[in-house]
């Protein structure tokens, strides 16, 4: 098990990617930077109907670690964002990104932050209700922060983040245009994307190995009458041979637990 | 009619009976083995927590290892444990 020419993030994240493109993010769309590499990724977000961010069509490159899903992604928008948690560079400051280091001036709980059983799925979803939720408490870009809170404090008198907001999400009609992709802005078409027939069966691939045995002993059997007797003591001598005993009996119990 | 067996093979299957058909960090089928084993079976096993969750050993392991603060299942959060 040590040292592979693959690295199991690549297994991860094509297994990733694939059940985007079956099943779609609603408000997101996905592509390689390049074809042949897995670790950078393309996102475009359509900016969610009824908010400020209505019509807008925002890009950002995700980068994978080599150790995905031990470490997290970066996300880094290439679109201009005037936001509080988002860096002038377009880096997204946000605590699902951040390894769980021991790091108190954060403000941000070691529970809030990566596991490995975040996916970009759960970035997205976080990265997408934070556009029009930022956290002012730990700003990344402290100018956008206060003029986030006069707008949210004056209920929306004191426009000048709305205005920002609008013109910049204006200003990406002309990219979306670039690419071909007409931008949602009413709730209907925004979800209707989820809707994609999906394609069962995509995952037998990998239970190709566990059944290879039993079709090669299948010829063994043609005899019907004498399958009862012989299964059971069969089993156990089965079972010895492959080297897998009985573990999975024991752990029966364990099956049941499911309370949270 | 009288049958008389002169040989017979046996044969069996098994499954890892897990309360989920994934392992939640490395996404591979739990019938499956972690991406950095080839094959299933005992030499790579699952483990649970006290918790009730369940991971490849592997990949618990290597989640585990690498975390300097408290050591916490992926899926609750709750200080991981191993279920004996």
């Amino acid at each position: 098990m040590a040292h592979q020419v693959t690295p199991s993030s690549q297994k991860a994240l094509m297994m990733e990617l694939k059940s985007l493109q079956e099943q779609p993010v609603e408000g997101f769309r996905i592509t390689l930077v390049e074809e042949s590499d897995l670790y950078n990724w393309e996102v475009a977000i359509f900016g969610p109907p009824n908010t400020l961010y209505q019509g807008g069509y925002f890009k950002a490159h995700v980068k994978f670690p080599l150790d995905y899903p031990y470490s997290p992604p970066t996300f880094r928008f290439l679109t201009k964002m005037w936001h509080p948690n988002i860096y002038e560079n377009g880096d997204v400051c946000i605590s699902i990104l951040h390894p769980p280091v021991d790091d108190p001036q954060s403000g941000e709980l070691p529970s809030e932050r990566w596991n490995p059983t975040q996916n970009i799925r759960t970035i997205l979803l976080s990265v997408i209700s934070l556009l029009n939720e930022p956290n002012t408490f730990s700003p990344a870009n402290v100018d956008a922060s206060v003029m986030f809170r006069k707008w949210r404090d004056s209920k929306g008198k004191d426009k000048e983040y709305a205005e920002i907001i609008r013109k910049q999400v204006l200003s990406t009609a002309a990219e979306a245009e670039q690419d071909g992709v007409k931008v949602p802005t009413t709730l209907a078409e925004y979800c209707i994307q989820t809707r994609v027939p999906s394609q069962g069966s995509s995952s037998d691939l990998l239970y190709d190995d566990l059944y290879d045995m039993e079709e090669d002993e299948d010829e063994d059997e043609d005899d019907d009458s004498e399958l009862e007797s012989v299964g059971e003591a069969g089993g156990i001598s089965a079972m010895e041979y492959d080297g897998t005993p009985g573990r999975h009996y024991d752990d029966q119990d364990d099956s049941g637990n499911e309370d949270l | 009619m009288k049958v008389k067996i002169h040989q017979w093979n046996g044969v069996a299957s098994w499954l890892w009976v897990a309360n989920d058909e994934n392992c939640g960090i490395c996404r591979m089928p739990f019938n499956g083995c972690c991406p950095d084993c080839k094959v299933p079976g005992d030499d790579c096993p699952l483990v649970w927590g006290q918790c009730s969750h369940c991971f490849h050993m592997h990949c618990i392991l290597k989640w585990l290892n690498s975390q300097q603060v408290q050591q916490q299942c992926p899926m609750c959060r709750q200080e991981w444990k191993f279920k004996e």
